[in-house]
């Protein structure tokens, strides 16, 4: 198999993982984090790449563990299914009560600076990169086979740790983008057509926070509790 | 309103607390929690030569569960006639973690396993069942073609 044709394999791979029904609840939490500052096209973009290099760089670590077999494939699968989970929806209960303005980290109404607000804005985005690897990590039965099962083999038979899987990694990223980006000009045009994108901004993170709040809850309850299916 | 932001501040954040502890315990293998597979105790025994295990973890996806059910429909014949013996196995239950060492599982996975007490464990995976999960005929086929092949290599 020639190299093209095993990175095309790869992204097609990816893009996979990401549409299939599995990993639904941690797509959508990432569209809503990814396009929630829907009246700066440039943030969207920025975290959307932070978002897809956090995909990447957790994707390319596992398969040089993988690869250079520092790692045993089967029992790091199966960790990873068992725990990643159980941790994820916690934290997305923390992102979601700050985004809706329940946790302010005691930093309101202490008269920050402009430029440490600019600092603790930027940090945000920064959580877009930080979302993506852990999501990447989280894997359900649909994306450890299709990581574990079809692109590792690859990795293997092409002796490429690093461009399959960060090409796969951009696969899995790509749907996210597009819908992320499709809220943020949707939200963008909505607010501008009313004359109102500050007030359509506060609605979109509110609204993101809620999002990411009630998926939280749901991850956690299925895999730290078990009482949801 | 302020007083109602604050209770939900203060339960989520013992909620969150909660989870967390709970998911460090579980990591440090200090409690545990499965979704039941139905009784398929480890030790039970059968009179039929193959047994066609059907692996999955506590969750149960769509795919997972379409790969169950065409594996099942395309042994179904062997399984009348005595040749296979179905067996759906939870492999993160306790008493089952065993398998995902014996089988080499990383994830759900459909494998072929030579009922031959005494003798040394003879085991096939059948890989593409995530290849073909949407072409059930194909599926089934290779399915078939595959317990063939395994019954012919380990008489």
């Amino acid at each position: 198999m020639t190299l093209l044709v095993a990175i095309a394999s790869s992204f097609w791979l990816g893009v996979l993982t990401s549409v299939s029904p599995c990993p639904l609840a941690t797509n959508l939490a990432a569209i809503s984090y990814v396009g929630r500052s829907a009246g700066r096209p440039s943030r969207v973009v920025l975290a959307g790449i932070l978002y897809t290099l956090g995909r990447v760089l957790a994707y390319v670590a596992l398969a040089m563990l993988l690869v250079t077999s520092i790692l045993a494939s089967p029992s790091v699968s199966l960790w990873l299914q068992e725990h990643m989970n159980r941790f994820l929806g916690p934290l997305l209960i923390l992102v979601g009560m700050v985004l809706v303005g329940l946790l302010d980290l005691g930093l309101s109404g202490v008269g920050l600076g402009e430029g440490l607000r600019q600092r603790i804005d930027r940090f945000g985005i920064a959580g877009a990169g930080l979302l993506g690897l852990l999501f990447a990590l989280s894997f359900c039965p649909v994306s450890a086979a299709l990581y574990f099962g079809s692109l590792i083999p690859l990795a293997f038979s092409e002796e490429s740790s690093l461009v399959l899987p960060a090409v796969y990694g951009i696969g899995t990223a790509i749907p996210v983008l597009f819908f992320a980006s499709l809220l943020a000009f949707g939200a963008q045009q909505l607010g501008k057509a009313f004359q109102k994108v500050t007030a359509i901004e506060w609605y979109v993170r509110r609204i993101t926070g809620v999002v990411i709040l009630v998926i939280g809850l749901y991850l956690t309850l299925h895999h730290v509790w078990g009482v949801l299916p | 309103m302020q007083r109602l932001k604050r209770i939900c501040t203060i339960g989520l954040l013992i909620f969150v607390a909660a989870s967390l502890g709970v998911a460090v315990m579980e990591a440090a293998g200090l409690r545990s929690y499965s979704v039941p597979s139905g009784p398929q105790p480890t030790t039970q025994t059968s009179k039929a030569p193959i047994i066609a295990y059907y692996f999955h973890s506590n969750t149960r996806c769509e795919t997972c569960r379409t790969i169950e059910t065409t594996g099942e429909t395309a042994l179904r014949d062997a399984v009348k006639d005595g040749r296979v013996e179905w067996r759906v196995v939870n492999y993160q239950e306790p008493a089952h973690k065993h398998f995902a060492q014996d089988f080499e599982l990383a994830y759900a996975s459909l494998v072929l396993v030579r009922n031959t007490p005494g003798q040394p464990l003879r085991w096939k995976k059948l890989k593409r069942v995530w290849d073909l999960y949407e072409e059930p005929a194909e599926f089934t086929a290779y399915v078939k073609k595959e317990l063939d092949l395994f019954m012919e290599e380990t008489p």
